[in-house]
């Protein structure tokens, strides 16, 4: 780098690094939004979980490691296998996840942050307090004890009567929260919170699989979410949605759970294949062959792997034609997994790859995930799941899978990017003999179980008796754990002697393309002085004095302008730059609203209902007080923004990242909507004990008068942005006022079925499930009239105008969503009666 | 000058597996509704076996027809739009082979067959 540039670097550098690191104030941590500092610590609270959840694994061979031991009794033991699950998939694999992709993303994208950095915050803030709820469970011996994915009716009061299933649910949930914040803050980055020129085909690879793992996310985990709502209702109110007896079905807790609990087992992969993508062609030395049939097998995998979910509900007595959709798709799902694969071995083969130790872990990856693909293959095939179904075989596959398949690509990805981190070089030093202990031990740990499996032992069984032959496979699967846990201690060590100790390093040891190197290492608080103007997928190989130029500010949005930190906003699919999003400064805020939102869950948990009740409106006027702070109050003049381009502050463009972040929200909202109509429906045509005693009484006066609230108030909405557009003002306010009204007017008619016409929840599963849908609409209806007032209120403090039509524009969404799902709804409730009596 | 977004492209990709899942639904749905509602081998079933293979049938004849569209759009894709087009062409494509294997068991098995888990019937 010329003296020049390295003076002009350092003079950004001084000017940048103090508007993008969190305030230097004694709690100004607390207030950090930076997607580097936010991800870091999602990062090391997963690594903490897994340790955590690493000890449970322990304990478990400990007591499995020999027949009749008492060292955990069996209470015990379903708490420690319960938890090593849960947490291992919700503590660890999904908030890693989150925070690697929190951490990279921009950087991959060559950008300064994500596209909502508060929201990432306050992920960060549910995720910690809900993980705390499970730890303290365990401390206090009331952790949850039905599984990690907690059927029904063992999970149901009349079985687990105490506070253990209550933690799990709740729990689960708030850290839930964390990773929808997080599905929909990367939906948003990847598509407009690029560099310029990043086009879709020029995008890093490992972009593309966080893109694919976020979508799969938005539309997973509200199942998920759904079912745990129903059944803590269920454990608190009595409304029987899993109880048989009242018209309710076990197995529709099952549907639910695992039209979450399959896509995730790809939603945990996705990032592990996306890192062997990155990382393979650079020890490779050439690029990645297959580029775009990656990016369609990924594409295809995301869809497919929403088939799959029935293959975990074989043995239910579901029929045979229905098992052989499932089936079939749980085959086919193996030809992209094929495709990547292939594309990986014939990149290495073309290619000149060395054994540095993140390779090491590649290598590993692909013994162990190709065969936990193989024994995946054995369990799609319906006859042979009856045979191994709840037994080791299965415990032995799905660690392969997951093990495999996330965390030596996970290993390899931290020793690869640890310069980013440290700023120090990543050698071999003991990461050779603790990859070898963690391979060999995994090895012996679980390949093993298939063993044992096929010998019959079941799962979760807390202890066998001599003679079945079952004691030395599980002797050696025992050994083999604790040498694993030995080599993952190993690795920890040696991590924080590299951290410490290893020589500084200067950028891109690897000689990597990707723009995340293309930062001074360890990396400075704003990732990029400038933003590059990409014309590939390897910028650094094109141009390897990028990043000093990137530094000396020589790219799009040099330095700073006035107190705002901003990043590049781009077209969707040619990466052409379109706006320059404003990021917001730190703030408290989302802790603020965090914090009374696990509230909400902690009341719950000890039947403090009026709590919960009061901390959900505290939640509210948070949020509230979290959107007043976006937006400008005065029309922006366009900005200078590098190469010869002007361009508008995001609040006065009509693709602004919140109204994609709205679209994404509502995406996740209908899938939650629509898991919610399948299992009204499922219960009706499946469930025992139906048709239910009675049917709420017919009212078709109300439901016309509903159905023309939703209607009003959609159209009032909708007037509300051609008014603005047309700066007509008074009109505007107007409208907004009609379709506030118009929402107390529909929430009062969905309301007033479960309270006057429906019969109790508590009879049968049949009131439950409509009290369930009104309660869905009403508060649809009930937030889009504070959203619309809310919106009035900005408007008259002149946060709107036909520039600035965010607000309204996304009001008038949330509304149109509310009053197509509350219609829907009415028909439901109102008309399925009709048939039912009929 | 900002150029028209594109956004909209980018639905593309998803629009062929897009079909396989609204197919997939509609076949597990169907089915499971069918059999719900009393449906059984023993009475023949025939008219599920017929509404679901014409669904199949018919969701194959969508998956054809957006590979016809998705090809024509190919020829005046530019060049920032060509990879998005492509790559779409190729997932619709893939996206058909995938309906056609996952809707065959409906050609093939007993409609309603085997609640019981394959299990002798104890009666």
């Amino acid at each position: 780098m010329s003296e020049e540039r390295h003076n002009k670097a350092l003079e950004f550098h001084s000017e940048l690094d103090p508007l993008y690191s969190p305030p230097k104030t004694r709690f100004g941590f607390l207030a950090a939004t930076n997607h580097s500092v936010i991800g870091i610590r999602f990062m090391a609270t997963a690594i903490g979980f897994f340790l955590i959840g690493g000890i449970l694994a322990m304990l478990i061979r400990a007591q499995l490691a020999g027949p009749n031991t008492q060292f955990l009794d069996p209470g015990q033991y379903s708490q420690v296998f319960t938890m090593h699950g849960t947490v291992m998939m919700f503590l660890f694999a999904i908030p890693l996840i989150e925070g690697f992709a929190l951490y990279m993303l921009p950087k991959l994208l060559g950008a300064r942050d994500l596209a909502f950095p508060r929201l990432s915050a306050f992920g960060y803030w549910c995720y910690l307090s809900g993980g705390l709820i499970l730890l303290a469970a365990l401390l206090f011996g009331v952790a949850p004890d039905s599984g990690w994915f907690m059927y029904t009716p063992l999970s149901s009061k009349p079985y687990s009567p105490g506070i253990n299933a209550d933690v799990w649910l709740l729990g689960v949930t708030v850290v839930e929260v964390s990773a929808a914040c997080a599905a929909i803050e990367f939906m948003a980055t990847v598509l407009k919170v690029r560099t310029g020129g990043m086009a879709l085909s020029k995008m890093p690879i490992l972009a593309w699989y966080l893109w694919a793992t976020s979508a799969m996310m938005l539309v997973g985990f509200p199942p998920l979410i759904l079912g745990s709502i129903m059944l803590e209702v269920e454990r608190a109110f009595g409304l029987p949605f899993f109880d048989p007896d009242k018209g309710g079905d076990p197995l529709l807790w099952q549907h639910l759970f695992w039209l979450f609990g399959h896509p995730e087992v790809y939603i945990i992969f996705l990032p592990g294949a996306g890192i062997v993508s990155t990382i393979l062609p650079v020890f490779a030395r050439r690029p990645l062959v297959g580029y775009n049939w990656i990016v369609a097998a990924l594409i295809a995998q995301a869809f497919i792997s929403f088939g799959l979910w029935v293959h975990h509900m074989f043995t239910t007595g579901i029929p045979d034609l229905s098992l052989a959709f499932f089936s079939a798709a749980s085959l086919l799902v193996v030809v992209p997994t094929a495709i990547q694969i292939f594309s990986w071995l014939t990149t290495l083969l073309k290619g000149r790859p060395d054994l540095s130790l993140p390779m090491l872990w590649i290598y590993g990856f692909f013994f162990i995930f190709v065969t936990g693909g193989l024994t995946g293959v054995m369990v799609a095939i319906v006859p042979f799941d009856w045979q191994v179904h709840d037994t080791h075989f299965v415990v032995a596959h799905l660690h392969y899978v997951l093990v495999g398949g996330f965390v030596f690509p996970v290993l390899a990805g931290i020793y690869h990017w640890m310069p980013l981190f440290t700023g120090r070089r990543s050698d071999k030093g003991l990461g050779v003999l603790a990859f070898w202990l963690v391979f060999i031990g995994f090895n012996l740990t679980f390949f093993i179980m298939h063993l044992t499996g096929l010998l019959g032992m079941p799962r979760r069984v807390y202890t066998y008796a001599e003679g079945l032959g079952w004691e030395l496979p599980n002797l050696v699967s025992s050994i083999g754990g604790f040498m694993s846990a030995v080599g993952f201690g190993l690795v920890l060590i040696d991590v924080l002697v590299q951290w410490r100790f290893a020589p500084f390093v200067h950028r891109n040891p690897w000689k990597a393309g990707t723009l995340e190197w293309g930062m001074a290492t360890p990396i400075p608080s704003y990732n990029f002085a400038s933003l590059a103007h990409v014309e590939s997928r390897d910028p650094l190989h094109d141009d390897p004095d990028l990043p000093a130029c990137l530094a000396a500010g020589e790219g799009y949005l040099a330095g700073h302008r006035g107190d705002y930190r901003d990043t590049l906003g781009v077209d969707g699919v040619t990466g052409e730059p379109e706006q320059i999003i404003l990021l917001p400064p730190p703030s408290y805020l989302p802790l603020l609203t965090a914090l009374p939102l696990v509230g909400v869950a902690l009341c719950f948990l000890f039947s403090f209902y009026v709590g919960s009740v009061i901390l959900a409106v505290v939640v509210l006027f948070m949020a509230l007080r979290w959107l007043w702070e976006t937006g400008l109050r005065e029309d922006p003049a366009p900005i200078e923004a590098g190469f010869g381009r002007t361009l508008l502050p995001h609040p006065a463009v009509e693709q602004a990242p919140g109204w994609w972040g709205m679209i994404f929200t509502l995406v996740f909202d209908a899938t939650f909507f629509a898991s919610l109509l399948f299992g009204y429906i499922f219960l009706w045509t499946i469930a025992p004990n139906w048709p239910p005693p009675r049917f709420l009484e017919p009212a078709p006066i109300l439901a016309l008068l509903t159905l023309a609230s939703l209607g009003l108030g959609g159209f009032a909405a909708s007037r509300a942005v051609a008014a603005n557009r047309q700066e007509r003002e008074s009109s505007r306010s107007s409208w907004l006022l009609l379709a506030a009204a118009s929402g107390v007017a529909a929430t009062f008619g969905l309301l007033a079925v479960p309270i006057w016409l429906a019969p109790p929840p508590t009879e049968h599963a049949y009131s439950a499930a409509v009290l369930m849908l009104s309660a869905y609409g009403a508060f649809h209806t009930g937030l889009s009239t504070v959203g619309s007032l809310f919106v009035l209120a900005r408007c008259r403090r002149g946060f709107v105008s036909p520039l600035r039509s965010l607000d309204v524009r996304n009001a008038s969404l949330f509304w149109s969503y509310s009053a197509v799902s509350g219609a829907i709804i009415v028909a439901v409730i109102h008309l399925m009666p009709l048939v039912g009596a009929a | 000058m900002i150029p028209a977004p594109t956004n909209r492209e980018a639905l593309g990709l998803v629009a062929g597996f897009g079909l396989w899942s609204l197919t997939f639904l509609l076949l597990y749905g169907g089915h499971g509704l069918a059999c719900g509602l009393g449906a059984r081998p023993e009475d023949g079933a025939a008219l599920t076996r017929i509404l679901l293979l014409a669904v199949w049938i018919a969701m194959l004849a969508a998956h054809g027809a957006l590979i016809v569209w998705f090809v024509r759009r190919l020829r005046a894709a530019s060049d920032t739009l060509r990879f998005v087009r492509r790559a779409s062409v190729v997932l619709a494509v893939a996206a058909l082979v995938a309906t056609f294997w996952t809707g065959l068991p409906v050609a093939a098995l007993e409609i309603c067959d085997g609640q019981s888990v394959g299990l002798p019937d104890p009666g």
